[in-house]
C-alpha cells in the first residue's frame, strides 16, 4: 500500500477507473441532499430508456450524524463516491472489485465479503436488492440492483456503486480519525492540507446550528413551500425543477429532525409526504423521457 | 444408470437462502423430471452456489403405443383413396398417411393411426424445462438484473448442467448451459470442466471451496474451537450464529482478534450483540466474563491474517466509540432525571390522557409501576421493590445510548441503576420487564421484574382496547398480539403464582378494565399456540369450553390430549365419549349422585359401568384424569352395546342417562366432549 494515496487521489483513482469503464465524470449536484441517490443522475436517470453510465462525488448531509467535530467517524457532512450503471454489465462485480485494485488494494491479502442487504428509501419510494461490500469486516460500499425507483418498476437494471470516501480512505492511510485524512501533501510535511483543516470548523458550526440553533418556526413552514411547490411544478409538467424542491423538502426534514422538532409518530407522516411528491415527479419524468427534445420544447411553448 | 449434476453460480446470496435453494432445487427438478429420477438427490451450496445431483436417471423412457381414432371412414376417404380429412388427421399426429389403419368406432368404422405417447428423453426434458423449472423455484424476496425479466435472489452467473458428464443443451436466461463450474472467486477464477459430481466436489476442494455444508460447518467448529483453545478463552455454544457463518464463506478461516481492553467498561449486552449481529464474530470468554478478544471466519483462506485482524478490530473500536462517548454522557445524570424527559415523549398518540393530550411515556411509566405494585403480591414479588423498579423501568428511553441501540432498552436503565448502588432486585427488574422479547425468549428470573413484565403488557392491551386500537387484519403496529403472548408466557411460566389467575383476575389485579374482548384475545393467543404444537383444534374447543380459566390449566389439558392424538387413542375417545356427551345434551337433567342410582334399574351392565366409575380416583391432574378416562372407555362402548339408552321405559331412561350424566359430570372439569368432532 505505498505510497499511500491522499484523500484526493483516491477520488482521483475512482473517477480514472470508472471514466475508463465509459461512464460520464459527473459533478455534485449544487444542492443538499442526504446521500447521492438523491442526485437526479441516479434517481431519475435510472427511469430513462436505454443505457446510461455516470461516476460523481456527491457530498451527502445527515444532520443527525453531526457530531461537533468530536467523534473520530461520524460526520454531519461527508462525501459519497456513486457509479451507476444500467443496464448492469453481467460482470459488474468483476468491475467493483478491479476499482479496488486500482485503488492499490492487494485482495488476495484482505478479506472481501459481499454481505446481504435489502436496500430500501421509504422516502424516495425505492428499493433494490445487493449487499454491503466489506473490506476486512468494514463496510466500505452499498451495492444494489436497483429494483424500484419512484414507486415505479424499472425496466432494466441499473447496479448502484456508493464509496464511502472517508471510511476507504481511513482504512488505505491506516488512520483512526477522518480529521487526519490527508487531503494533499504528505503527513507532517508543509503544504499537507487534512480533511479537518478542510472540514473540522464546518463540522463544529453546522451540528451546532443542526442540533442547537436551527429554527424549528422556520424550517416548518418551509418544508410546507417546498412540497407545495412541488406538486405545483409538476401540474405545468416541469418534473426537473419539481425534482429539485423534493430535495429541498428532504433536506428540511433532516434539519427538523436533527432539532428534535418532529416526533416518532409524526416521523412517518413527514417521509410519506416526501414519498409522495418524489413518486410524482418519478411518474412525470418516465412519461416525458421518451419524448425528444423538440417535442419537450413544443410542449412547453418554446 | 446415468449421474445429472445440475449446479446454479450465483453472486453470494444471503446465508438464509443457501438451504432454502438447495431444497427448491432439488424439488423443481424432481418435479421436472418425474420418473426420469427415480431416486433422491444430494444436494451442495454455500452462498455462490447451489448444486443437485440424482445418481441415478433414466435417458430414456420408451413410453406406450396407442391406436389413436380420426373420423369415420366415409368422411376421410374418397373414391378410396385418403380425403383432406385424412390428411389432416396424418399431419395432427405425425405420421405418414399411408400407415393410417382401420379401426372400429362407435358409430361405424374410422380410420386410425399408431402413435407412441410418453417416451421421453432426458436431455430433451432438460433443455425444454431446466430455465422453467429454476425459476420457478420459491424465495422470500427476488430481483431482477441486467435487461433479464427473470426473478431470482440475486443474479444467476452460470448453469452448468451434465449427463455423465455430456453437457445438457439448451439456455438458462439468455445464457448457454455449460458444462463447467469455477472455484473459489479469489485464488482459482477459471472454470474447469465437470464430469461427475464427486469430481466436481473433489476439484472444488482443491479450489478453496467446501461445497457440503456440512463439512463446512465442521471445518468452522473445528477452526473456532482451535482458536479458542490457542488462546486460552471460552466459546459459547451458538448454532444460530454457527449455522449464518456457515453459508456467509465459502472456505471458512478462523482469526483471533483483538479490540481496545478500555472499550470492556460499556455494557456487555452493546459488546456481544454488536459483535454477533452486525459482525458476526464470536466473542471470547474467561471465567465467565466477556474479554477483549473475539473470533472471526474469514472468506479468504491464504489471507494477511494480522491485517485482517486488525481491520476488523478497528470495525469494532469505531463503532463502540460513538457508544462509549454516549454512555459517558448517559452516567452523568441519574436514571430518575433521564425519566423525567419522559413527559416528551408521546405513548401513545391515539390515547388521550387527563390532560386532554396524548399519552406520555411518562404517564405510561407511572400506571405501569402502579399496576406493578398491585399485582405484586400475587406473583410473589415485594410492592416497594416492584414500585421503585416500575417508575425506572421506561427511563432510559431518553438516553443517548438506547437513541443509538434500541435494542438495549432495560438493559442501559439496569446498568445506570447499578451504577447508582440500587439493590439487585430492582435493577433486575428494570431489564427484565421486557421478558418475554419473542416467543421461546428467557422469562424474567425476578418476582418484581414477572409483575413488571406483566404490568407491561395487561396495561397496554387494556388501554389499546379501549381505544378502539385492537389489531385489524395483519396489522398489529402496537405488538398487541406479542404482548398477549407475553402475557400468556408469563403465566404459563408462573403456574403457582400468575398461573392462579384467570386472565380477567390478572386484568382486575393490575387495576384495569379487561374488557372482554381484550380477555378472549389474550386467550385466543394460547388456543393458537397450543394448534401450533399440533393439538387438534376441536380438542383445544373442547377444553377451552369446560373447567377452569387458568392459563396453566387450559395448556395442560390440552396438551394431556394432545398427547394421544398421535396414536389412535383420541380417535376411541371421540368415537365414545362424543356420544356419551351428546345423548346428556339433548336430554338436560340433575346430575344425581352415585349411589343414588338404582341398582335394580341399571342391569348388570349398568351396574359395572356405575362400579367403574365411582372406582376413579379423585384428581384434578389433567394426566390422571385423561388416563381414567382412557380406562373408562372400554366399559362405556361395552354399555352400549348392552342397553338401548333412550328405552321406552320412562325409568329405564332416567336411569340409564342418569349413570350417563354421572360420567359427563365427572369429567366436567376436564372438557366438554359435546365439542368434538367426529374425528
Amino acid at each position: 500500500m505505498t505510497p499511500r494515496l491522499t484523500f484526493q487521489d483516491l477520488i482521483l483513482r475512482l473517477q480514472g477507473y470508472w471514466a475508463a469503464q465509459g461512464c460520464a465524470i459527473l459533478q455534485p449536484y449544487d444542492q443538499p441532499m442526504g446521500a447521492g441517490t438523491f442526485h437526479p443522475a441516479t434517481f431519475l436517470r435510472a427511469l430513462d430508456p436505454g443505457a446510461w453510465r455516470c461516476a460523481y462525488v456527491q457530498p451527502s448531509r445527515r444532520p443527525t450524524d453531526g457530531r461537533y467535530g468530536e467523534n473520530p467517524n461520524r460526520l454531519g457532512h461527508y462525501y459519497q463516491f456513486q457509479v451507476v450503471i444500467k443496464p448492469n454489465p453481467p460482470d459488474i462485480q468483476e468491475l467493483y472489485r478491479g476499482s479496488l485494485v486500482a485503488l492499490g488494494l492487494d485482495l488476495q491479502k484482505h478479506d472481501l465479503r459481499f454481505v446481504e442487504d435489502d436496500w430500501e428509501s421509504p422516502t424516495l419510494g425505492a428499493w433494490g436488492l445487493g449487499w454491503e461490500v466489506w473490506l476486512d469486516g468494514m463496510e466500505v460500499t452499498q451495492y444494489t440492483y436497483f429494483q424500484q425507483v419512484g414507486g415505479i418498476e424499472l425496466d432494466e437494471t441499473p447496479a448502484e456503486l456508493t464509496y464511502g470516501l472517508e471510511r476507504l480512505a481511513m482504512y488505505l492511510q491506516g488512520v483512526d480519525n477522518v480529521y487526519d485524512l490527508v487531503w494533499v501533501g504528505e503527513r507532517g510535511q508543509p503544504g499537507c492540507i487534512t480533511y479537518g483543516d478542510v472540514y473540522a470548523r464546518n463540522e463544529l458550526e453546522q451540528a451546532k446550528d443542526n442540533f442547537e440553533c436551527s429554527d424549528p418556526s422556520l424550517l416548518a413552514p418551509a418544508f410546507d413551500m417546498w412540497e407545495k411547490e412541488a406538486k405545483r411544478l409538476v401540474a405545468l409538467r416541469l418534473p426537473l425543477p419539481a425534482y429539485e424542491c423534493v430535495m429541498s423538502a428532504s433536506h428540511t426534514f433532516n434539519m427538523l429532525q436533527a432539532r428534535g422538532a418532529i416526533s416518532v409518530a409524526e416521523r412517518a407522516g413527514y417521509i410519506r409526504r416526501v414519498r409522495d411528491i418524489a413518486c410524482a415527479c418519478a411518474v412525470l419524468y418516465k412519461e416525458t423521457s421518451r419524448m425528444t427534445l423538440d417535442e419537450r420544447r413544443r410542449e412547453l411553448g418554446r | 444408470m446415468a449421474e445429472l449434476f445440475v449446479e446454479l453460480g450465483t453472486e453470494e446470496l444471503p446465508a438464509r437462502f443457501v438451504g432454502p435453494a438447495m431444497a427448491g432445487l432439488a424439488a423443481a427438478l424432481i418435479k421436472l423430471l418425474g420418473p426420469l429420477a427415480p431416486t433422491p438427490p444430494r444436494t451442495w451450496g454455500t452462498p455462490r452456489r447451489v448444486a443437485v445431483a440424482f445418481p441415478d436417471v433414466v435417458l430414456e423412457t420408451a413410453g406406450v403405443e396407442k391406436l389413436v381414432t380420426g373420423p369415420a371412414v366415409s368422411i376421410a376417404y374418397v373414391n378410396e383413396a385418403p380425403g383432406p380429412a385424412a390428411v389432416a388427421f396424418a399431419n395432427k399426429l405425425g405420421v405418414p398417411v399411408d400407415s393410417l389403419e382401420r379401426a372400429a368406432g362407435p358409430k361405424g368404422e374410422v380410420i386410425a393411426a399408431r402413435r407412441v405417447e410418453g417416451a421421453q428423453r432426458l436431455m430433451d426434458v432438460l433443455g425444454a424445462g431446466l430455465h422453467g423449472a429454476i425459476f420457478a423455484m420459491p424465495f422470500k424476496k427476488t430481483m431482477k438484473w441486467g435487461q433479464r425479466k427473470e426473478l431470482f435472489p440475486r443474479p444467476l452467473r452460470y448453469v452448468c448442467a451434465v449427463v455423465d458428464g455430456e453437457r445438457v443443451p439448451g439456455e438458462v436466461a439468455g445464457n448457454a448451459i455449460v458444462d463447467t463450474s469455477v472455484g473459489h472467486w479469489l485464488w482459482h477464477p477459471l472454470p474447469f470442466r465437470v464430469t461427475s459430481a464427486a469430481g466436481w466436489e473433489a476439484d472444488l476442494l482443491a479450489r478453496d471451496v467446501i461445497v457440503d455444508v456440512a463439512a463446512r460447518r465442521a471445518a468452522l467448529v473445528e477452526g473456532l474451537a482451535g482458536a479458542a483453545a490457542a488462546v486460552g478463552a471460552d466459546l459459547r455454544p451458538d448454532d444460530t450464529l454457527v449455522d449464518e457463518v456457515t453459508n456467509l464463506l465459502e472456505k471458512p478461516t478462523v482469526i483471533v482478534g483483538r479490540f481496545d481492553a478500555e472499550l470492556l467498561s460499556l455494557p456487555p449486552r452493546l459488546l456481544v450483540e454488536s459483535m454477533k449481529v452486525n459482525q458476526r464474530y464470536f466473542p471470547l470468554y474467561r471465567e465467565g466474563a466477556l474479554t477483549n478478544e473475539f473470533l472471526l471466519a474469514t472468506n479468504n483462506p491464504h489471507g494477511d491474517e494480522p491485517l485482517i485482524a486488525a481491520g476488523n478490530a478497528r470495525v469494532l473500536a469505531a463503532r463502540f466509540h460513538d457508544a462509549k462517548f454516549f454512555y459517558a454522557e448517559d452516567r452523568k445524570t441519574p436514571l430518575a432525571a433521564h425519566g423525567a424527559k419522559l413527559s416528551g415523549m408521546v405513548w401513545l398518540r391515539e390515547v388521550k390522557g387527563a390532560s386532554g393530550r396524548a399519552l406520555t411515556m411518562a404517564e405510561r411509566q407511572i400506571a405501569m409501576a402502579a399496576a406493578g405494585e398491585r399485582l405484586a403480591v400475587a406473583c410473589g414479588a415485594d410492592p416497594g421493590v416492584t414500585l421503585e423498579a416500575g417508575l425506572l423501568s421506561k427511563s432510559d428511553l431518553t438516553t443517548l445510548m438506547v437513541g443509538e441501540f434500541p435494542e438495549l432498552q432495560g438493559h442501559v436503565g439496569r446498568k445506570l441503576a447499578e451504577a447508582e448502588g440500587l439493590p439487585a432486585a430492582v435493577t433486575l427488574a428494570i431489564e427484565e420487564h421486557y421478558l418475554p422479547r419473542f416467543t421461546g425468549d428467557a422469562l424474567p428470573s425476578t418476582a418484581a421484574g414477572t409483575a413488571l413484565a406483566l404490568a407491561e403488557r395487561l396495561t397496554l392491551l387494556d388501554a389499546a382496547f379501549a381505544a378502539g386500537l385492537q389489531p385489524k387484519g395483519g396489522a398489529d403496529h402496537l405488538g398487541l398480539r406479542r404482548a398477549a403472548v407475553g402475557v400468556v408466557a408469563l403465566a404459563l411460566g408462573a403456574p403457582a403464582t400468575v398461573g392462579t389467575m384467570p386472565v380477567q383476575g390478572l386484568f382486575s389485579a393490575a387495576g384495569c378494565a379487561g374488557g372482554d374482548d381484550v380477555v378472549e384475545f389474550v386467550y385466543a393467543r394460547l388456543r393458537g399456540a397450543l394448534a401450533d404444537e399440533g393439538v387438534p383444534t376441536d380438542v383445544v374447543e373442547a377444553v377451552f369450553s369446560a373447567g377452569s380459566r387458568l392459563l396453566p390449566d387450559l395448556a395442560a389439558r390440552a396438551r394431556a390430549f394432545g398427547a394421544l392424538a398421535g396414536d389412535g387413542r383420541m380417535a376411541a375417545i371421540r368415537a365414545t365419549f362424543r356420544r356419551v356427551a351428546g345423548l346428556v345434551k339433548q336430554n338436560p337433567g340433575d346430575v344425581l349422585a352415585l349411589e343414588t342410582l338404582d341398582g335394580a334399574a341399571l342391569e348388570a351392565a349398568g351396574r359395572a359401568l356405575r362400579d367403574a366409575v365411582a372406582a376413579i380416583p379423585a384428581s384434578s391432574v389433567p394426566d390422571v384424569q385423561l388416563a381414567a378416562l382412557v380406562a373408562l372407555r372400554p366399559h362405556v362402548d361395552s354399555y352400549f352395546d348392552a342397553v338401548m339408552v333412550m328405552s321406552d321405559d320412562p325409568a329405564l331412561k332416567a336411569a340409564r342417562l342418569g349413570l350417563l350424566r354421572a360420567i359427563v359430570d365427572r369429567f366436567s372439569t376436564l372438557a366438554d366432549f359435546s365439542k368434538l368432532s367426529s374425528s
